[in-house]
């Protein structure tokens, strides 16, 4: 019996440390490999479970790749797709005959070219519906119940806090201020936005209110992708091919410049950390190596 | 009865060919060469507020170089500038536009006005750029001076080749020239704030 509890005993502790890296602030990235994607220039990138979906806009599509990039599905038919996001809000969809509800996880696609995100489910594509009317939709972020667009040439964040929708910004250079924003996304405590043309990320609450802007002082050259995610902040700096990454204090840890060229997106999976580089039409794999406990 | 209906099959594909010709014919082409487009977010920007303009076909624009173009009916008679004005509500800066009327009649933006030029001297400038976007500011900049007969500036050696009348400008006037629409010379420095308004792919100082 003694022995059965310490072979149980070393088999716990074999599990646990093959547990899954846990990300921190101090996480550190070291480059690992450039994914060739195959006539696919990307421009935004979301996971679901281990599907990576990548939104290739030259082409008007969004691809579902594996792990080594080759493209398992398309659809196609968008005009322009930009960053997407996964998600399952209770929200008003029409297929331009008929109005439901929402119900379901969904992939949503912000279509550019024709003011609109499209929802799509299998093969069934919706649009929200909305009231307010949008300029070049850049991205999308949805966080269980709330949507934030980022509204392009409206220089603005529209939000859905789950009842109703909220302005976010205007045209400016003020904190708080937008111009052209390109990416966002909503996590629990607060609405992240790529302030793409002030060279700048940007952090709200929930109200609206401005909390932070963090960047600046990076000679950053168009902002265009954002992700939150443990610990950390990543900012993608497109003109300058490289991707920054901040604590949730707004602090510099860290600059990811190996083969990047031209990024737009990014993402955490794991221990991995995926770039979209629209530039050379690859996904750009760093991995975590230093970590917390 | 049947080689009657192939007949009519016949003609009327002819005549539909034909009327797709016509068409065909009755574009007018536009070519722009577009500042400030530096990412695909600038790229579908541009190619979104031209699509306001109905019957707008083949829109192409090549980021690297800022190089843009589409047909559009001849008919509605586009003109220059409802084009340039339609790039600076896109938020961008038209350089060069050529429009080729289905009629063959060309339109150029370009206004400098015919001179005449005594002895060309030809000399040789390091202009500081990065991209094909820089190529086209700097060689618009000087071709655009009088007194300058051409101006052709290469990406890689950052070498300007110039011929101009001595006596209509000085290589000092070339020098600011350039500084003036953001590119550094050996001998004049752009300013700060004319360096910053490049777009992000012409930045080319450390």
């Amino acid at each position: 019996m003694k022995k059965f509890l310490i072979l149980t005993s070393a088999f716990v502790a074999l599990v646990s440390c093959k547990k899954e890296k846990e990300l921190s602030a101090n996480t550190t990235w070291e480059f690992e490999k450039v994914i060739p994607l195959d006539g696919v220039n990307p421009i935004g990138i979301a996971v679901d479970g281990s599907d990576i979906f990548l939104s290739d806009g030259d082409n008007n599509r969004v691809v579902k790749v594996d792990v080594t990039g080759n493209i398992l599905f398309e659809y196609d038919g968008f005009e322009r797709p930009m960053h997407i996001d996964f998600g399952e809000a209770a929200m008003q969809i029409t297929d331009k005959v008929t109005t439901s509800m929402l119900k379901e996880r969904a992939l949503f696609v912000p279509e550019y070219g024709r003011d609109s995100i499209a929802v799509i489910r299998d093969n069934k594509r919706d649009y929200l519906v909305f009231k307010d009317s949008l300029d070049a939709p850049a991205a999308i972020s949805v966080f269980k119940n709330e949507i934030a667009i980022a509204d392009f040439y409206n220089h603005r964040i529209l939000y859905y806090n789950g009842n109703s929708w909220l302005t976010i910004g205007k045209e400016g250079k003020e904190h708080g201020m937008f111009y052209y924003p390109t990416d966002v996304q909503i996590t629990s405590d607060g609405i992240y936005v790529a302030d793409a043309y002030n060279n700048r990320g940007q952090v709200f609450d929930k109200n609206g209110a401005f909390k932070a802007v963090f960047g600046e002082g990076e000679k950053m050259n168009a902002a265009t992708g954002i992700y939150v995610g443990a610990g950390q902040i990543y900012l993608t700096d497109f003109e300058n091919k490289r991707v920054l990454v901040f604590s949730k204090d707004y602090k510099l840890k860290q600059e990811l410049k190996t083969e990047v060229s031209k990024p737009t997106d990014v993402i955490v999976v794991g221990d991995k950390l995926l770039i979209t580089d629209y530039g050379t039409g690859a996904l750009v794999q760093y991995e975590a190596t230093l970590v917390d406990r | 009865m049947k080689n009657i209906a192939i007949i009519m099959t016949v003609v009327i594909s002819l005549f539909a060919f034909a009327k797709a010709d016509a068409q065909k014919s009755n574009l007018d082409q536009f070519e722009v060469q577009v500042d400030g487009l530096g990412c695909p977010f600038c790229a579908y920007g541009l190619e979104k507020k031209f699509k306001e303009f109905k019957g707008i076909k083949d829109v192409k624009i090549d980021i690297k170089t800022g190089d843009f173009s589409f047909k559009y009916p001849s008919d509605k008679a586009l003109s220059m500038q409802a084009v340039q004005d339609q790039v600076v509500k896109a938020g961008y800066t038209p350089n060069v536009s050529k429009i080729t009327r289905a009629n063959g009649k060309i339109e150029t933006s370009q206004g400098k006005k015919e001179e005449k030029l005594g002895a060309l001297t030809s000399a040789k400038l390091k202009v500081y750029g990065a991209c094909g976007m820089c190529k086209a500011r700097i060689e618009k900049a000087m071709n655009d001076m009088a007194g300058v007969d051409n101006a052709v500036w290469d990406v890689d050696s950052k070498m300007l080749s110039i011929s101009y009348d001595k006596s209509k400008v000085s290589m000092n006037a070339i020098n600011k020239q350039a500084a003036a629409v953001g590119h550094d010379t050996d001998a004049v420095k752009a300013d700060k704030s004319t360096y910053n308004n490049l777009p992000g792919c012409c930045k080319y100082r450390d």
